[in-house]
């Protein structure tokens, strides 16, 4: 990280490391977890009929609602986190990247309510494919800031975020959208995002009591991944990790940082990133705009090296395809993020024995994606 | 003679002829290899003292749209670490004796392992690192590595470094310590940061001689060298002299840096 960025980063952990121990910072969040954003998000079993279409031979599969947290993704429990710190600390200004859009749009909502002036930076790239967010935001009263270096996506916009976080140090809180970047963003955005896998772990007890057998996520940045995971690190659940396997495994062609990538620094983390043998970082693809971060947050790359998280991928077909099914049969359409866990999840299916229990991280709602189904998609 | 004592003589000289010593920036590989080479070169006959070469990198986070913009261009041209190592060795081969500091983010000096990467880099003929994504402290093995070597590494304090890591910075540096006089990343400014001044002048007391002090990001005319040349070691210019590359090739960069050497002459 740059030096200039080192004060603004102790500062932070100092005001986060007294916030998340305050009584006064918790009940309020915990009032707006409860009546602003609609938690507890339930689990839903998607039907035993559906998953016997796919091969599934009396395995359960629970999806954890988070596309019915308020604006339709779980990036929410985040912004309105990282938000209520940033007037705490008197910030008056906040800023934030975002890919898909759901993190501006989850920051732009939590700033309207808490009175914050909101600057989202958003690659041109994203801006055309994620068009509806774009138009949220705008209605929220954040200024959307386009970002046309690079390739117009979620890194481009990180790098912009950080330079105006460089030149506006003093009164700006950046509220990061993933488990990523510099310390103390990783372990702040996943203790936020816990909230997710608390709440899984006590629903399926009361379903099933017991934990279940796998816990699944999709892994952009690694927020919603290590959000539902840690309560189940100590349990005997297997983790998945679904990352974007885009096009193919070739370089360039996905956005598999943990799978297929190689240990590097990007964005003040030592992490996993996607990056060729000279270490330039080498842009990820992915249908989807909010799995397509050229690195993942540090803790999950931890996991994966100790074996503990499992990595797997899913395509930009699979994902496709899975969205499409979701729909059809559960009347929920998914994320294209969110469908790829989903779909890896399928793809395991005919292996599970009967009595076998999965846990999905649903991490969002495909309202915005459906320009991109327009275009992916042939006609029904 | 090894890096750190190479850049320091560099900085005695300048001062010996009543100059504060001018640091010219090169982006390597811009806008192709062969171009780096002859902008390298302009500065060094222009009268640069010590010479930056800038390594592209695809997310330049502590680069405005000049750098950034030039960067992409050199990477698309196959510009990189390898690229700027070439750079270095040439420089070297064609008999040049200035200070040479390569500038490039942690990633390209680590991927390819920061041992390696490091005799690579010391063995073409450079004297430093600048590594702007990379604080005081961070990285002890690196630093270590370097001084093993007979690297230099030359860390940055900003206007908001705390006085206990302006000591750590001016501790950890063995180049010359980058003084960023304003918050913000790389590019020309019309204005001096308010303040800049003072703040060269003050880091420059906390350093009490261990190690040169230069300012560099956001200096570009030569009337902005002029007015900071008293308070600091060195002044770099960097955003400007790629802008003049753009604009006008190596030609226009040498005459750029020849007008900015005369300014760096203390009155
Ligand atoms: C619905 C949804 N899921 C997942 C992600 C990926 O982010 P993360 O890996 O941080 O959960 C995004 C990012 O925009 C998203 O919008």
């Amino acid at each position: 990280m740059p030096e200039t960025l080192i004060p603004a980063l102790d500062d932070l952990e100092a005001a986060w490391n007294i916030a998340r121990r305050d009584s006064g910072y918790r009940a309020e969040l915990r009032r707006l977890h409860r009546d602003f954003i609609g938690r507890p998000t339930p689990v839903f079993a998607i039907p035993r009929a559906a998953l016997a279409e796919r091969g599934g031979r009396g395995a359960s599969v629970w999806l954890k609602r988070e596309d019915l947290a308020h604006t339709g993704a779980h990036k929410i429990n985040n912004a309105v986190g990282q938000s209520l710190l940033a007037q705490r600390m008197g910030k008056p200004r906040v800023i934030a990247e975002t890919g898909a859009g759901q993190h501006g749009v989850a920051t732009a909502t939590a700033c309207a309510l808490l009175g914050l002036e909101c600057i989202v930076y958003m690659g041109s790239t994203d801006i055309e494919r994620q068009a509806p967010n774009v138009r949220r935001m705008g209605l929220l009263g954040a200024e959307v800031r386009p970002v046309t270096t690079g390739n117009g996506t979620l890194r481009d916009a990180l790098n912009e975020a950080l330079r105006d976080w460089v030149a506006n140090v003093e009164d700006t809180f950046y509220v990061l959208g993933s488990a990523a970047g510099p310390h103390p963003y990783p372990e702040m955005v996943a203790s936020l995002q816990e909230v997710i896998g608390r709440e899984a772990r006590a629903q399926m007890m009361a379903h099933i009591g017991r934990v279940p057998d796998a816990v699944v996520a999709c892994v952009g940045g690694g927020s919603n991944a290590i959000g539902i995971m840690r309560p189940f690190i100590d349990t005997a659940a297997r983790l998945i990790g679904v990352e974007a396997g885009g096009r193919g495994d070739a370089l360039g062609d996905n956005a598999a940082s943990l799978g297929l990538g190689a240990p590097g620094v990007l964005h003040g983390a030592f992490t996993m990133l996607t990056q060729d043998a000279a270490g330039q970082v080498v842009e990820p693809h992915s249908v989807s705009a909010g799995l397509d971060y050229p690195g993942v947050g540090p803790q999950l790359a931890a996991l994966a090296e100790s074996g503990r998280l499992e990595v797997l991928r899913a395509t930009d077909a699979e994902a496709l395809e899975t969205t499409t099914w979701l729909a059809r049969t559960c009347g929920i359409i998914p994320a294209l993020e969110s469908a790829h866990a989903v779909a890896a999840v399928l793809r395991m299916l005919p292996e599970l024995p009967a009595d076998a229990h999965v846990l999905v991280n649903l991490s969002g709602r495909g309202d915005k994606d459906l320009g991109i189904l327009e275009r992916e998609l042939p006609a029904p | 003679m090894n890096g750190p004592a190479r850049i320091r003589r560099a900085f005695d000289a300048a001062a010996a002829d009543a100059r504060t010593a001018l640091i010219a920036y090169i982006l390597a590989g811009y806008p192709t290899e062969a171009d780096g080479l002859a902008a390298a070169e302009a500065a060094l006959a222009a009268g640069a003292d010590l010479l930056e070469v800038g390594v592209p990198f695809s997310d330049p986070l502590a680069d405005g749209p000049t750098i950034a913009d030039a960067g992409r261009v050199a990477l698309a041209a196959g510009g990189g670490l390898p690229s700027a190592q070439r750079l270095v060795t040439s420089l070297r081969g064609r008999g040049h004796t200035t200070p040479i500091l390569v500038m490039s983010y942690l990633n390209p000096l680590i991927a390819a392992g920061e041992g390696q990467t490091l005799r690579a880099l010391r063995t073409a003929g450079a004297d430093g690192l600048i590594v702007p994504d990379l604080p005081a402290g961070a990285s002890p093995r690196l630093e270590r590595l370097a001084a093993s070597l007979g690297l230099a590494v030359c860390f940055l304090v900003a206007p908001n470094t705390s006085r206990a890591r302006i000591e750590a910075a001016a501790n950890a540096t063995t180049g010359f310590l980058y003084v960023v006089p304003l918050l913000g990343v790389t590019g020309a400014r019309d204005t001096i940061a308010t303040g800049a001044r003072q703040l060269v002048a003050s880091v420059r007391e906390l350093a009490a001689g261990r190690v040169p002090v230069a300012a560099g990001f956001g200096l570009s005319t030569p009337a902005q060298v002029a007015a900071l040349a008293p308070a600091a070691d060195g002044l770099i210019i960097g955003s400007a002299l790629v802008a003049a590359m753009r604009d006008g090739g190596h030609q226009r960069l040498g005459a750029l840096v020849r007008s900015l050497v005369a300014a760096a002459v203390h009155r």
